[in-house]
């Protein structure tokens, strides 16, 4: 097995190693740009379990449970570790805490909101997206005192693509084993608040402990989980214990971040290749205009894991997702296939109701 | 040979027989609308409201066939279909109507059952609902043949209006208009611009026509006069006592929302401004005893607009403007049809919309409102349904406070009486009140 650092423990290293912090919200941004300026990204994606004896003051019931959060831990001192903050513009829960941090709730470290183009016109994106790097660019450059250098993001270009290699690995792994762990899930996780090279040691050394370890196949079931983020990651446990396992996810925190279809392409600059990056992107509710495409996506990924039912799980109040919900249900439904939809409230322990519910889905399956 | 049926039909029924209808309710009996305490007279103004709201709903019915049909949402810069010569229908004045109405749970219910969560927008909820079912209050809604959602005013309508793409079978346009935090940069004006171009592109294409500039030009003008208009007869309540109330506004707002850009709807508020400025000569008052003024933030609880104007009468409070139907005088007003490049003059209005402002902006807003039309005190109400509109309200209250006004926020929800609890809200209400008699 591998040791797989706390958020503490990353931050805590960066820093020794002379590397500021930025915090880094929900969903889509590439992480490339910032760790090219020896900045640590930590994704801040709650975190889980917290009582709200300050966000209640200042967000509203019945806003989802990332942004009430992600105030309660900015307000209880989480985030004082942290050099800047990065909003990519996800909804309008996201737009509306970027201007609460900085208008009202006295955030005076630098801040960018970066916004991923929602339009269809593909030369328009293009353009749209090269300007908003170049003003995230400049950003960095104020934050980190330090210029920008091509090369730099180039090798963190190519060390993401290789975090994605490593990734596609263990996922055909799983695929051809039947594995299935939290350990798994906490280390792709991981990511979240590691520089990408360090990640990549981790996930080479736990794939190579995997395929020592792994001599027989497990008689497993797939099932196939898309979602928002996997909090409480107990969903994980169930699903093990009842003798399931994931092979493909679409978790906006997971699965659906892992571009596969980019090819780095040394015949263009590095920032050209962020902007392909990025166009490449997997279909996502929160900026995509077709439902077909993203069932497309989704059933491309079922098939590949020769999945037998299909859970839906995202947090409460989150409208893009749960505005998907129904058009996913009817796709898998129509093709015969279970499917089982909750949505939590980002606890630590999934609610007895919502735990009956999954083991029920999962015995009938 | 459809073709020319549905023409015949469309202008047999918009030319003869909505006005033999119109003057028939014209000259049937009808009581004469007299002010019963706590209100003053009510606005002569409100049957030509009826009458023209009506019109645009009756010539929806008929229009399929006859015109493009486009679906918009309320911030979309449909000066540019107007030109074309599109009909023009908003989801959001529908479902706002099915509100009023009280049609939100029914219509719903409806999407509800098909997994669609309550916790979304009830808007949507009700106006897919209503899709989906066919049921209207307005008789029959004309199947589009674009959808266009304009981001301006939330990212909800992206989900929104794509899942309509998917139900009706109907592509969509989104004008992505990026959110302004501070200064807008240069390249954020350029995306929306190209957008706004890319838009004119598709509607010449579905309408068969091109965009002439001049009748651009005039559309815009129409448009941007239409709201200084509506700026006039909003800045009518700084008069004291007030001639109407926000309940008014939230009523009257409709043809501004729905027909801007045509000379109807400036005729419209040309008349409503006449009648106010005479109700202010004449001494009236739209609530008999104004003793406090107040300003409304977000939507109107439109299914308790009765309830709450009288509860509040009674007390002597007149909400006098909102910063809701101000709104629509405060972007398109600035529309510069003078402007060499329309569209330059269409994304400087659509992208400064409040709703994709921030929250400092929004604060000085509300504290301008305040001072400029005398309010003692504001009500937030914080809307389940619109989270981008209610998200940093408690904040607003308490920066408020802490200027001097006496601050409110109220929970409810525009749209679906199911999040809503009477005897709640009266007691909060109550205690409101109180803070006004220290
Ligand atoms: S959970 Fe949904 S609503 Fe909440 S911040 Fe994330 S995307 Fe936005
Ligand atoms: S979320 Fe708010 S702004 Fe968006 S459609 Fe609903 S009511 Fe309108």
């Amino acid at each position: 097995m591998v040791a797989i650092p706390s958020r503490a423990q990353s931050i805590q290293d960066a820093k020794s190693k002379g590397a500021k912090i930025c915090a880094l919200f929900p969903v889509h941004f590439p992480r490339e740009l910032i760790e090219c300026f020896n900045i640590l990204p930590v994704e801040v994606w709650g975190p889980p379990g917290q009582e709200y004896n300050l966000a209640s003051k200042h967000v509203q019931p019945y806003i989802c449970p990332i942004i009430k959060n992600v105030v309660e831990f900015y307000l209880s001192g989480g985030m004082d570790v942290v050099d800047c903050a990065v909003f990519p513009h996800t909804c309008d829960s996201i737009q509306g805490l970027a201007t609460l941090f900085t208008d009202m709730l006295h955030w005076d470290k630098p801040t960018f909101v970066f916004f991923y183009p929602r339009t269809s016109t593909s030369e328009l994106k293009q353009q749209f997206l090269a300007d908003e790097i170049g003003k995230v660019i400049n950003f960095l450059e104020r934050v980190s005192g330090q210029p920008f250098e091509q090369g730099a993001l180039e090798s963190k270009i190519k060390a993401f693509e290789e975090n994605i290699h490593l990734r596609k690995q263990l996922i055909d792994h799983k695929k051809a084993t039947g594995f299935e762990s939290v350990e798994y899930w906490k280390l792709i996780r991981a990511g979240e608040y590691m520089f990408v090279e360090e990640h990549n040691k981790l996930l080479a050394a736990y794939l190579d402990y995997l395929k020592k370890n792994a001599d027989k196949r497990d008689q497993k079931r797939a099932v196939f989980i898309t979602g928002y983020v996997p909090e409480p990651m107990e969903v994980f446990e169930i699903i093990e214990k009842r003798g399931f396992y994931i092979v493909e996810d679409d978790y906006a925190a997971l699965g659906r971040r892992l571009v596969r279809s980019f090819k780095y392409n040394a015949d263009i600059s590095p920032i050209e290749n962020l902007v392909r990056k990025c166009l490449s992107f997997n279909p996502c509710p929160m900026f995509s205009q077709n439902v077909n495409d993203r069932l497309k996506y989704l059933t491309e990924l079922f098939q590949y894991s020769d999945a037998k039912g299909v859970i839906i799980h995202t947090v409460k109040f989150c409208e893009p997702e749960l505005f998907d919900v129904p058009f996913i249900e009817k796709h898998f439904k129509a093709m015969g296939v279970p499917v089982l939809f909750i949505d939590t409230n980002l606890e630590k322990k999934l609610l007895p109701r919502d735990r009956n519910r999954l083991e029920a889905f999962l015995e009938s399956v | 040979m459809n073709k020319i049926l549905n023409r015949l039909k469309y202008y047999g029924a918009t030319r003869i027989l909505w006005p033999l209808s119109v003057k028939k309710r014209v000259s049937g009996k009808r009581s004469s609308p007299s002010g019963k305490p706590p209100f003053g007279p009510p606005l002569q103004i409100t049957r030509k409201l009826r009458e023209i709201m009506g019109f645009h709903y009756f010539e929806g019915r008929f229009s399929e066939g006859v015109k493009p049909v486009a679906w918009v949402t309320s911030g979309a810069p449909i000066e540019i279909l107007r030109a074309l010569d599109f009909f023009i229908f908003y989801p959001e004045n529908h479902a706002a109507m099915c509100c009023v109405q009280r049609l939100v749970p029914e219509l719903s219910a409806v999407v509800e059952e098909k997994g669609f969560s309550m916790d979304l927008c009830s808007y949507a909820r009700c106006d897919m609902g209503s899709a989906i079912s066919g049921k209207t209050p307005v008789g029959k809604v004309p199947k589009p043949d674009i959808l266009i959602a304009c981001t301006n005013i939330c990212q909800t309508v992206l989900y929104w209006y794509r899942s309509l793409s998917e139900m009706l079978g109907v592509p969509l346009v989104v004008i992505d208009t990026p959110f302004v935090y501070g200064d807008v940069p240069q390249h954020h004006l350029k995306y929306v611009k190209a957008q706004l171009e890319r838009v004119a592109d598709i509607a010449e294409d579905i309408s068969g026509r091109t965009l002439e500039l001049d009748r651009f030009s005039h559309v815009l003008r129409l448009s941007a006069d239409a709201s200084l208009l509506w700026g006039e007869a909003l800045a009518a309540s700084k008069h004291r006592p007030a001639p109407w109330t926000a309940f008014d506004q939230f009523v009257h707002m409709a043809p501004i929302v729905s027909l801007r850009g045509t000379y109807e709807c400036y005729a419209y508020y040309a008349e409503l401004v006449d009648e106010l400025r005479d109700r202010i000569y004449q001494g009236i008052s739209a609530v008999q005893t104004e003793k406090y003024r107040l300003l409304w933030d977000n939507l109107p609880v439109w299914f308790k607009l009765r309830d709450f104007s009288t509860i509040l009468a009674e007390e002597g409070f007149n909400i006098v403007i909102s910063t809701y139907t101000n709104a629509w005088y405060q972007s398109t007003a600035y529309l510069n049809s003078d402007e060499a490049d329309p569209f330059e003059a269409l994304t400087e209005a659509y992208i400064h919309i409040i709703l994709n402002m921030d929250l400092n902006h929004k604060l000085e807003l509300m504290e301008n409102l305040m001072k400029d039309y005398s309010c003692d005190g504001v009500i937030l109400h914080s809307d389940k349904s619109c989270k981008p509109y209610s998200i940093g309200q408690y904040d607003l209250k308490e920066k408020l406070l802490e200027k001097g006004f006496k601050a409110f926020v109220l929970e409810a929800d525009h749209g679906d009486p199911r999040f809503y609890t009477d005897e709640q809200v009266k007691n909060r209400l109550q205690a409101f009140f109180e803070m006004f008699s220290y």
